[in-house]
């Protein structure tokens, strides 16, 4: 065998290692372990710019028409599974971040700690009992033209 | 005048000494006293020795021993002197005692003694003298001009040859003569030295019906068209072209390990917390835009709030069941934070 030919072996090895012990895909996940909470969080731009509602927001259409903007946009949509005392950070468009962190869960209801920071530094600190597989939102950071909406949602 | 006493006698000629029917018996005792070692001229002893004929002839011994080859240059000069006095058999006394002389060429010369002469009195010669002298006098004179003309005579023949050319004018029409034939000879030997090189040419090629002032530049361009056609630079390349491997070179030094390696890092980029244990933190992921699905119940209590300085928040369900809205107001904000 060449030099190279075992740097590569062994550099596969490696990574084979690191891998080997955790691969399960997060519905299995949700199923098989009930202490672990998929958490959705969704940004969406409300904007005078455009009009109609997303088809991916159809869900949300009917919450949305207490707000005057004509248009809602989904923006991204990013997913975590957290275990309780886990946390995520999301990156959220206008320089913010979001980070949830699982406090508690049980067949029921699941509790959440979520802080909003922007560029500055933090600006709200609540903490959700959310029901199992129910949503909230956070809404009213500003964005160009309008305003941003952040549903949340942790189903299990 | 002094004779023999009574019962003196001639002693006989040694058996050794050639003998000629034209030699005179003064040439004889001439000869006898040249042989013998007593004689001394200058003494006067020969008298019992010589009639008077042979005193007449009788030459001092030194003169007589040049003859013999021994003889000093200025005695060379009086022998020459006695020759030229007439003394026409002296040549033949010299080749009868069979001595080299040193001065043969000018004895020869100074006789200037035809050929014909030398051959009548010299028929019973020792055999190596007559083979010397009969090898310059035997060939005809035709033959023995040629060979003068074309330089192939040499020595005392080609000195006696070139004195009888300057004297006689049917020699020097001989040797004009010979010296035509000798050029036309050689002309055609030069001439007759071209050699028809096209036939063997030609035959070797296959054109030896084509003549050879005709430009056969056409006929062989036409030839090589004819044949089929040869990719030199292909063939060059397949011969010298690398062996071909049955799988690229990369996969060959490795390419299966390679390919697992890469296989290693898709996995990890695209299953999200891989390599993560569990309870680790770790920044979400965005999946794919799938269609938001919202349960028909959705009761979210907020157990606490907190905003930052000039930030109103405001918590509201609009419908029941509905989600539940944190309205958060940052118009009024001023940069504060928690």
């Amino acid at each position: 065998m060449t030099f190279l030919q075992r740097l590569l072996l062994g550099a596969f090895l490696g990574l084979a290692s690191l891998s080997a012990p955790v691969f399960v895909p997060s519905a299995q996940a949700a199923d098989a372990l009930p202490n672990k909470v998929q958490l959705s969080v969704l940004v969406v731009h409300a904007t005078d710019s455009e009009s109609g509602v997303d088809p991916r927001l159809a869900s949300l259409a009917s919450s949305f028409r207490y707000f005057k903007y004509k248009g809602y946009r989904l923006l991204s949509e990013q997913r975590s599974d957290l275990a309780v005392n886990g946390a995520a950070t999301y990156p959220v468009e206008g320089g913010r971040k979001l980070k949830v962190t699982l406090l508690s869960m049980d067949d029921a209801r699941a509790k959440l700690h979520v802080e909003m920071s922007n560029e500055q530094g933090k600006v709200l600190d609540t903490t959700v009992n959310i029901n199992r597989d129910g949503t909230f939102i956070i809404s009213g950071p500003r964005y160009k033209d309008g305003i941003l909406m952040l549903p949340l949602r942790a189903s299990y | 005048m002094n004779e023999p006493g009574p019962g003196a006698s001639l002693e006989v000629m040694p058996p050794s000494l050639p003998t000629a029917p034209a030699l005179t018996d003064a040439e004889r005792r001439l000869l006898l006293a040249v042989d013998d070692p007593q004689y001394d001229g200058a003494s006067g002893a020969s008298d019992r020795w010589f009639s008077a004929e042979v005193q007449e002839l009788r030459l001092p011994g030194e003169r007589l021993r040049a003859l013999l080859g021994a003889a000093r240059v200025d005695v060379r000069d009086d022998v020459m002197d006695v020759i030229d006095g007439g003394f026409e058999r002296l040549g033949f006394l010299r080749e009868a005692l069979a001595g080299d002389v040193d001065v043969v060429q000018d004895v020869f010369d100074a006789l200037d003694t035809p050929a014909v002469p030398l051959r009548d009195v010299l028929p019973d010669a020792p055999a190596d003298l007559m083979a010397s002298i009969w090898a310059g006098i035997e060939d005809s004179d035709a033959m023995l001009l040629s060979a003068f003309g074309d330089g192939e005579v040499h020595g005392p023949r080609r000195a006696l040859v070139s004195r009888t050319a300057l004297r006689e004018a049917a020699a020097q029409s001989q040797l004009q003569a010979h010296a035509r034939i000798g050029a036309q000879v050689r002309d055609a030997a030069v001439q007759g030295a071209e050699v028809d090189l096209w036939a063997a040419i030609g035959a070797s090629i296959g054109a030896d019906d084509v003549e050879p002032e005709n430009d056969v530049g056409d006929e062989l361009r036409e030839a090589v068209s004819a044949l089929p056609g040869i990719d030199v630079a292909a063939e060059v390349m397949a011969a010298v072209a690398p062996r071909e491997r049955s799988m690229p070179r990369w996969v060959a030094l490795g390419g299966p390990i390679v390919a697992l390696a890469m296989a290693a890092l898709v996995l990890l980029a695209v299953v999200p917390n891989l390599a993560m244990p569990p309870g680790a933190s770790s920044k979400a992921s965005i999946a794919q835009f799938a269609p938001f699905v919202m349960s028909a119940v959705n009761d979210a209590q907020v157990e606490d709030l907190e905003t930052a300085h000039d930030v109103v928040a405001q918590v509201v369900q609009f419908d029941d069941g509905g989600p539940t809205f944190i309205l958060v107001d940052e118009s009024g904000a001023s940069g504060g934070t928690l």
